[in-house]
């Protein structure tokens, strides 16, 4: 297991065994496969999907090279010049028709033509609509959606920051509380674990890879989910998983799923039942308690409430013993599997990982509070190699400080919903609902401003956040591309992508072990402009624009934010040269989670009110939800495939990460002939699934529930578990009629599917993974996928 | 013993005019302070956010330790370096003396309301904490929690660790005061 220690990226390519083992595996073939024979002028930036060198010819990027640190570039980071140059950038500034008309005939959003205006007439009117909503409505009746910054990297030009400021500074905004990826986990672990955990710092990899003799992939695919980055991806967490690998170290992936990431680390596969977790940790908790097998000094130490959890698992609660053969029932993991997985995991060095897709279920809260249960059982949280790991977190930290970044400021409006709430809210104006131990009412929305947000794939059920929008009076989106949310719009402002524009970034937000010169490529196309200049325009037009640029333009706002970095490298120099790289001290590498807690937890206690790790927390029972009790609970997800309405619909459908795209972005350029079926999102099926559909690979198939319906492509793969499908979300909607709400997705954007039905009262998260749906075969002729065919714009040209 | 009392009275009394003279009667320190005594040497901490009224900085202190507390004991407003520079008024409850402490101390420091003398830190709080999300209203999570989110955050912030220790007062003062 040491032998990891001093063999680089550099090494491996020497021997061979890097790209062998790669290619081996498939999982990464694009990156031999890909070549750049582009040739011009080369300028440095960096993106969501790593840092390049773009090579440009006029205004034109034919290429990008990747930067000499990014570790495994990918299909989407040489794919960037064509998502600029896309077929599909919004031109000119465009105003629904009859919306420019001063009619407001909601109904129409998506099936009338736009008209172009020029810049100035698209500023006064959004200018004036902001002021007649504020003044007849208030501020609260403004939704802002994009809250996630996954449009851009940049620390100054970030959309959902700028409009942020922005409408703080106009007197506030309904905001948005939590996020999609992780909402209930966030919720819940400060309860459990007095901080949010898994946006925390993690076990480094130097000591997972020293220690680690068997990590379990929980619900993660790591070699998928850490493609893109939050801010600027360099992957070297692949090289570390491909380290680990070279090593021999054991993987265990239980997954409905058989993973990219579980094929190259030969993992033994534990396809479980989708949205089943929480009964399968209760069996092996139950198994450790009843064996004897469990840490009881690390829980009489360190943790609060087991008496009660035992009480539970050993059904003196409820008269159900959560035994393993309990447990087999739900989940359909054999009683034996689960023996042998609780006295393996018993073994020094077992680390559990997960990331957030097992919490986007319903009653989510529960997935992590109870890894960390069964962590705990264990013993070994706070041990280099044990525990529990979980998120992005592993990359040890520099310890820089990075670039300073633009800031909101206040939101003085204070109305907030929970992330994934925005269906019901649109719909359900003065609704109250309970939220975290507090009571959260639903204002009424008369502006939905989108900047850096495709909110038609992103929220689930699709059908119900149509609807709601109907109710909303005007909609404004600042977009790159004709995506439907800017069809959906009544007023659609065109705005550069990243290589239109200057920025500046950092690397990996773990690591910090990098600064990005985010250089403008080419000169903004046909008349978009940036962010900032469109929002200091309407400032202007709403007299607080010294108040919002603070007397700086783009420019010098990036030179103010690298003033903050620890660096004695001149601007130009920097700017020049494109980046800053720093080097992590040792003892940062020996970083271990929880390691000062487990050493003494009276001196170093957790921020619970216990300062203990709470698997009973007060706190959450004295909430008294009946759907998130007081400890690690299994409660049956409303859909799921033990559920009633499997009768009718038998397949649980999960819609996860796509490989090949970052959510909507990518879906649109040809990317997508690598993986799309007959111009379709596949829907991926079981071979004895499809058999018994009569579905053959390559078949269009109509995947449907109560919510809606999509057409896929089939692709009949045995990574399935049975029963089990899945389509990636993030596919472009293309309504079949698209002046109508409820018709069928011609593309395959799942959401159409998904429930919009929060997690639990507490975090009222996404719970779009408990989904249930029926296929079937279209049989005879349907219509085109036509996602990517861009509105009627009218011009006077 | 009677020696003592004279002594923490005539102390009192200095506090009394040092407070009168250096600061107005009520009011907040706005930033941290180290005081001083006669002779320039450093007597105690002070943190921002501890209330001074009537020209007088009263706190409360456990045997054995150097912190002072407020009275209800979930705010802390400093830690004394001497402890000879804490005078007893004789009250105590629930194993907590109540002191006075002595020192220099500029009236510049001082502000009018608990507002004001917070609006350095809750400038920094929403410039910091609304750079990747918003900022998020300070009464969502406990005292506690913001402690273990401040720990999991600070690195993410980019922020020093007093920074981090500052912004963690200021959300604890605006939550409990």
């Amino acid at each position: 297991m040491n032998g990891y220690d001093g063999i680089s990226r550099r090494d491996l390519l020497k021997m061979g065994l890097f790209s062998s083992a790669l290619m081996m595996s498939g999982a990464y073939n694009e990156l031999f496969a890909m070549t750049n024979s582009a040739s011009g002028v080369k300028i440095p930036h960096a993106t969501h999907f790593g840092a390049v060198m773009a090579v440009v010819s006029g205004s034109r990027v034919m290429g990008v090279e990747p930067h000499k640190n990014d570790y495994a570039p990918t299909s989407m980071l040489y794919s960037l010049p064509e998502y600029v140059h896309s077929q599909n950038r919004i031109k000119y500034p465009c105003v629904r028709k009859s919306f420019l008309a001063g009619k407001r005939d909601t109904s129409l959003r998506g099936c009338e033509e736009f008209v172009r205006v020029d810049w100035k007439t698209a500023l006064d009117l959004v200018a004036k609509i902001l002021r007649d909503v504020k003044e007849n409505y208030g501020n609260e009746s403004i939704y802002r959606p994009s809250f996630a910054g996954w449009s851009h990297p940049g620390v100054i030009g970030r959309p959902d920051i700028l409009q942020g400021r922005f409408m703080g500074l106009f007197g506030g905004f309904t905001d948005t509380i939590g996020d999609y990826s992780a909402g209930a986990a966030t919720h819940i672990l400060p309860h459990v674990m007095g901080g949010l955990e898994i946006y925390s710092y993690q076990t480094t990899y130097e000591m997972i890879a020293k220690h680690t003799k068997t990590m379990v992939l929980w619900g993660s695919d790591p070699f998928k989910t850490f493609r893109i980055s939050y801010s600027v991806p360099d992957h070297t967490r692949i090289e570390w998983f491909v380290n680990m690998k070279n090593a021999g170290m054991k993987f265990i992936s239980i997954d409905p799923v058989y993973t990219e990431t579980a094929k190259f680390m030969d993992a033994e596969w534990i396809p479980i039942k989708p949205n089943t977790d929480v009964a399968m940790i209760m069996a092996i908790c139950f198994e450790l308690f009843t064996t004897n097998e469990y840490d009881s000094s690390f829980i009489n130490k360190y943790t609060v409430g087991f008496d009660i959890f035992k009480n539970y698992i050993t059904g003196k609660h409820d008269g159900v013993r959560k035994s393993p053969e309990w447990a087999e029932k739900i989940c359909g993991v054999s009683a034996g599997t689960i023996r042998r997985l609780a006295f393996e995991f018993r073994k020094t060095g077992t680390l559990l990982t997960s990331h957030y897709g097992c919490q986007r279920a319903d009653n989510g809260e529960q997935f992590h509070w109870s890894l960390i249960t069964l962590a705990c059982m264990l013993g070994q949280v706070g041990t280099p190699g044990g525990g529990y790991h979980f998120g992005n977190g592993g990359l040890s930290y520099s310890g820089k400080v990075m670039p300073r970044r633009m800031s909101q400021g206040r939101n003085l409006a204070r109305t907030v919903i929970p992330a994934s709430r925005i269906g019901e809210m649109l719909l359900n104006p003065g609704r109250t609902i309970d939220f975290n131990g507090n009571k959260i009412t639903y204002p009424k929305i008369s502006l939905l401003h989108n900047m850096g947000s495709n909110i038609i794939t992103q929220q689930p059920n699709t059908n119900e956040l149509l609807e709601g929008m109907r109710s909303v009076e005007n909609i404004i989106t600042h977009e790159i591309v004709w995506n439907a949310t800017a069809k959906y719009s009544d007023i659609v402002l065109p705005v550069t992508s990243t290589f239109e524009r200057n920025d500046i970034t950092y690397g990996d937000p773990y690591s910090h072990t990098h600064i990005w010169a985010m250089k403008q490529v080419i000169p903004p196309l046909y008349e978009a402009k940036d962010d900032y200049w469109v929002l200091t325009e309407l400032a202007k037009r709403l007299g607080f624009e010294k108040e919002f640029t603070e007397g700086r333009s783009q420019m010098d706002w990036i030179r103010w934010s690298y003033a903050n970095v620890e660096t004695n490298m001149p601007f130009e120099q920097f700017w020049r040269q494109g980046f800053i790289e720093f080097k992590v001290p040792s003892k940062n590498k020996r970083f271990v989670r929880l390691e000062d807690y487990r050493k003494n937890p009276n001196t170093s206690p957790l921020f619970t009110p216990s300062g203990r790790i709470e698997i009973f927390s007060e706190k959450v029972a004295s909430f008294g939800y009946d759907d998130c009790p007081g400890h690690p609970t299994w409660i049956e997800p409303k859909e799921w495939l033990g559920a009633d309405l499997a009768q009718t619909h038998k397949y649980h459908l999960l819609s996860i990460h796509p490989k090949h795209r970052m959510h909507s972005q990518m879906d649109n350029i040809s990317l997508k002939e690598q993986y799309k079926i007959k111009g379709r999102e596949p829907v991926v099926i079981n071979p004895e699934d499809a058999w018994e559909l009569g579905i053959k690979d390559g078949d269009l198939v109509e995947v449907y529930n109560e919510r809606g319906s999509i057409i896929c492509g089939a692709q009949i793969s045995s990574t399935m578990r049975r029963n089990v499908v899945r389509v990636d979300e993030g596919a472009w909607y293309s309504p079949e009629d698209a002046c109508g709400v409820g018709a069928r997705c011609l593309g395959g954007n799942v959401n159409v599917l998904t429930p919009s039905r929060p997690t639990s009262k507490l975090a009222q998260a996404c719970a779009a993974h408990s989904c249930l749906v029926s296929l079937k075969k279209i049989q005879g002729k349907i219509k085109n996928n036509e996602a990517y065919k861009n509105p009627v714009v009218i011009t006077e040209e | 013993m009677k020696r003592s009392i004279i002594i923490c009275y005539i102390a009192l009394i200095f506090v009394f005019s040092i407070f009168t003279a250096f600061a107005s009667g009520y009011g907040w320190l706005n930033k941290d302070i180290e005081l001083t005594d006669v002779s320039g040497k450093k007597t105690a901490l002070l943190q921002f956010g501890s209330p001074i009224s009537d020209g007088k900085l009263t706190a409360w202190m456990r045997k054995g330790d150097k912190t002072l507390y407020s009275e209800n004991g979930r705010i802390t407003y400093g830690i004394l370096y001497d402890l000879s520079s804490a005078v007893e008024t004789g009250s105590a409850k629930q194993g907590m003396k109540e002191v006075l402490i002595k020192g220099f101390i500029k009236s510049d420091y001082i502000s009018q309301t608990l507002e004001a003398a917070l609006s350095s830190y809750e400038d920094m709080y929403y410039e910091i904490c609304s750079s990747c999300h918003s900022a998020i209203n300070h009464r969502r999570f406990s005292v506690e929690q913001w402690a273990g989110i401040m720990s999991s955050m600070k690195t993410h912030a980019k922020i020093s660790d007093s920074d981090a220790a500052g912004l963690y007062r200021y959300i604890k003062l605006v939550i409990t005061e």
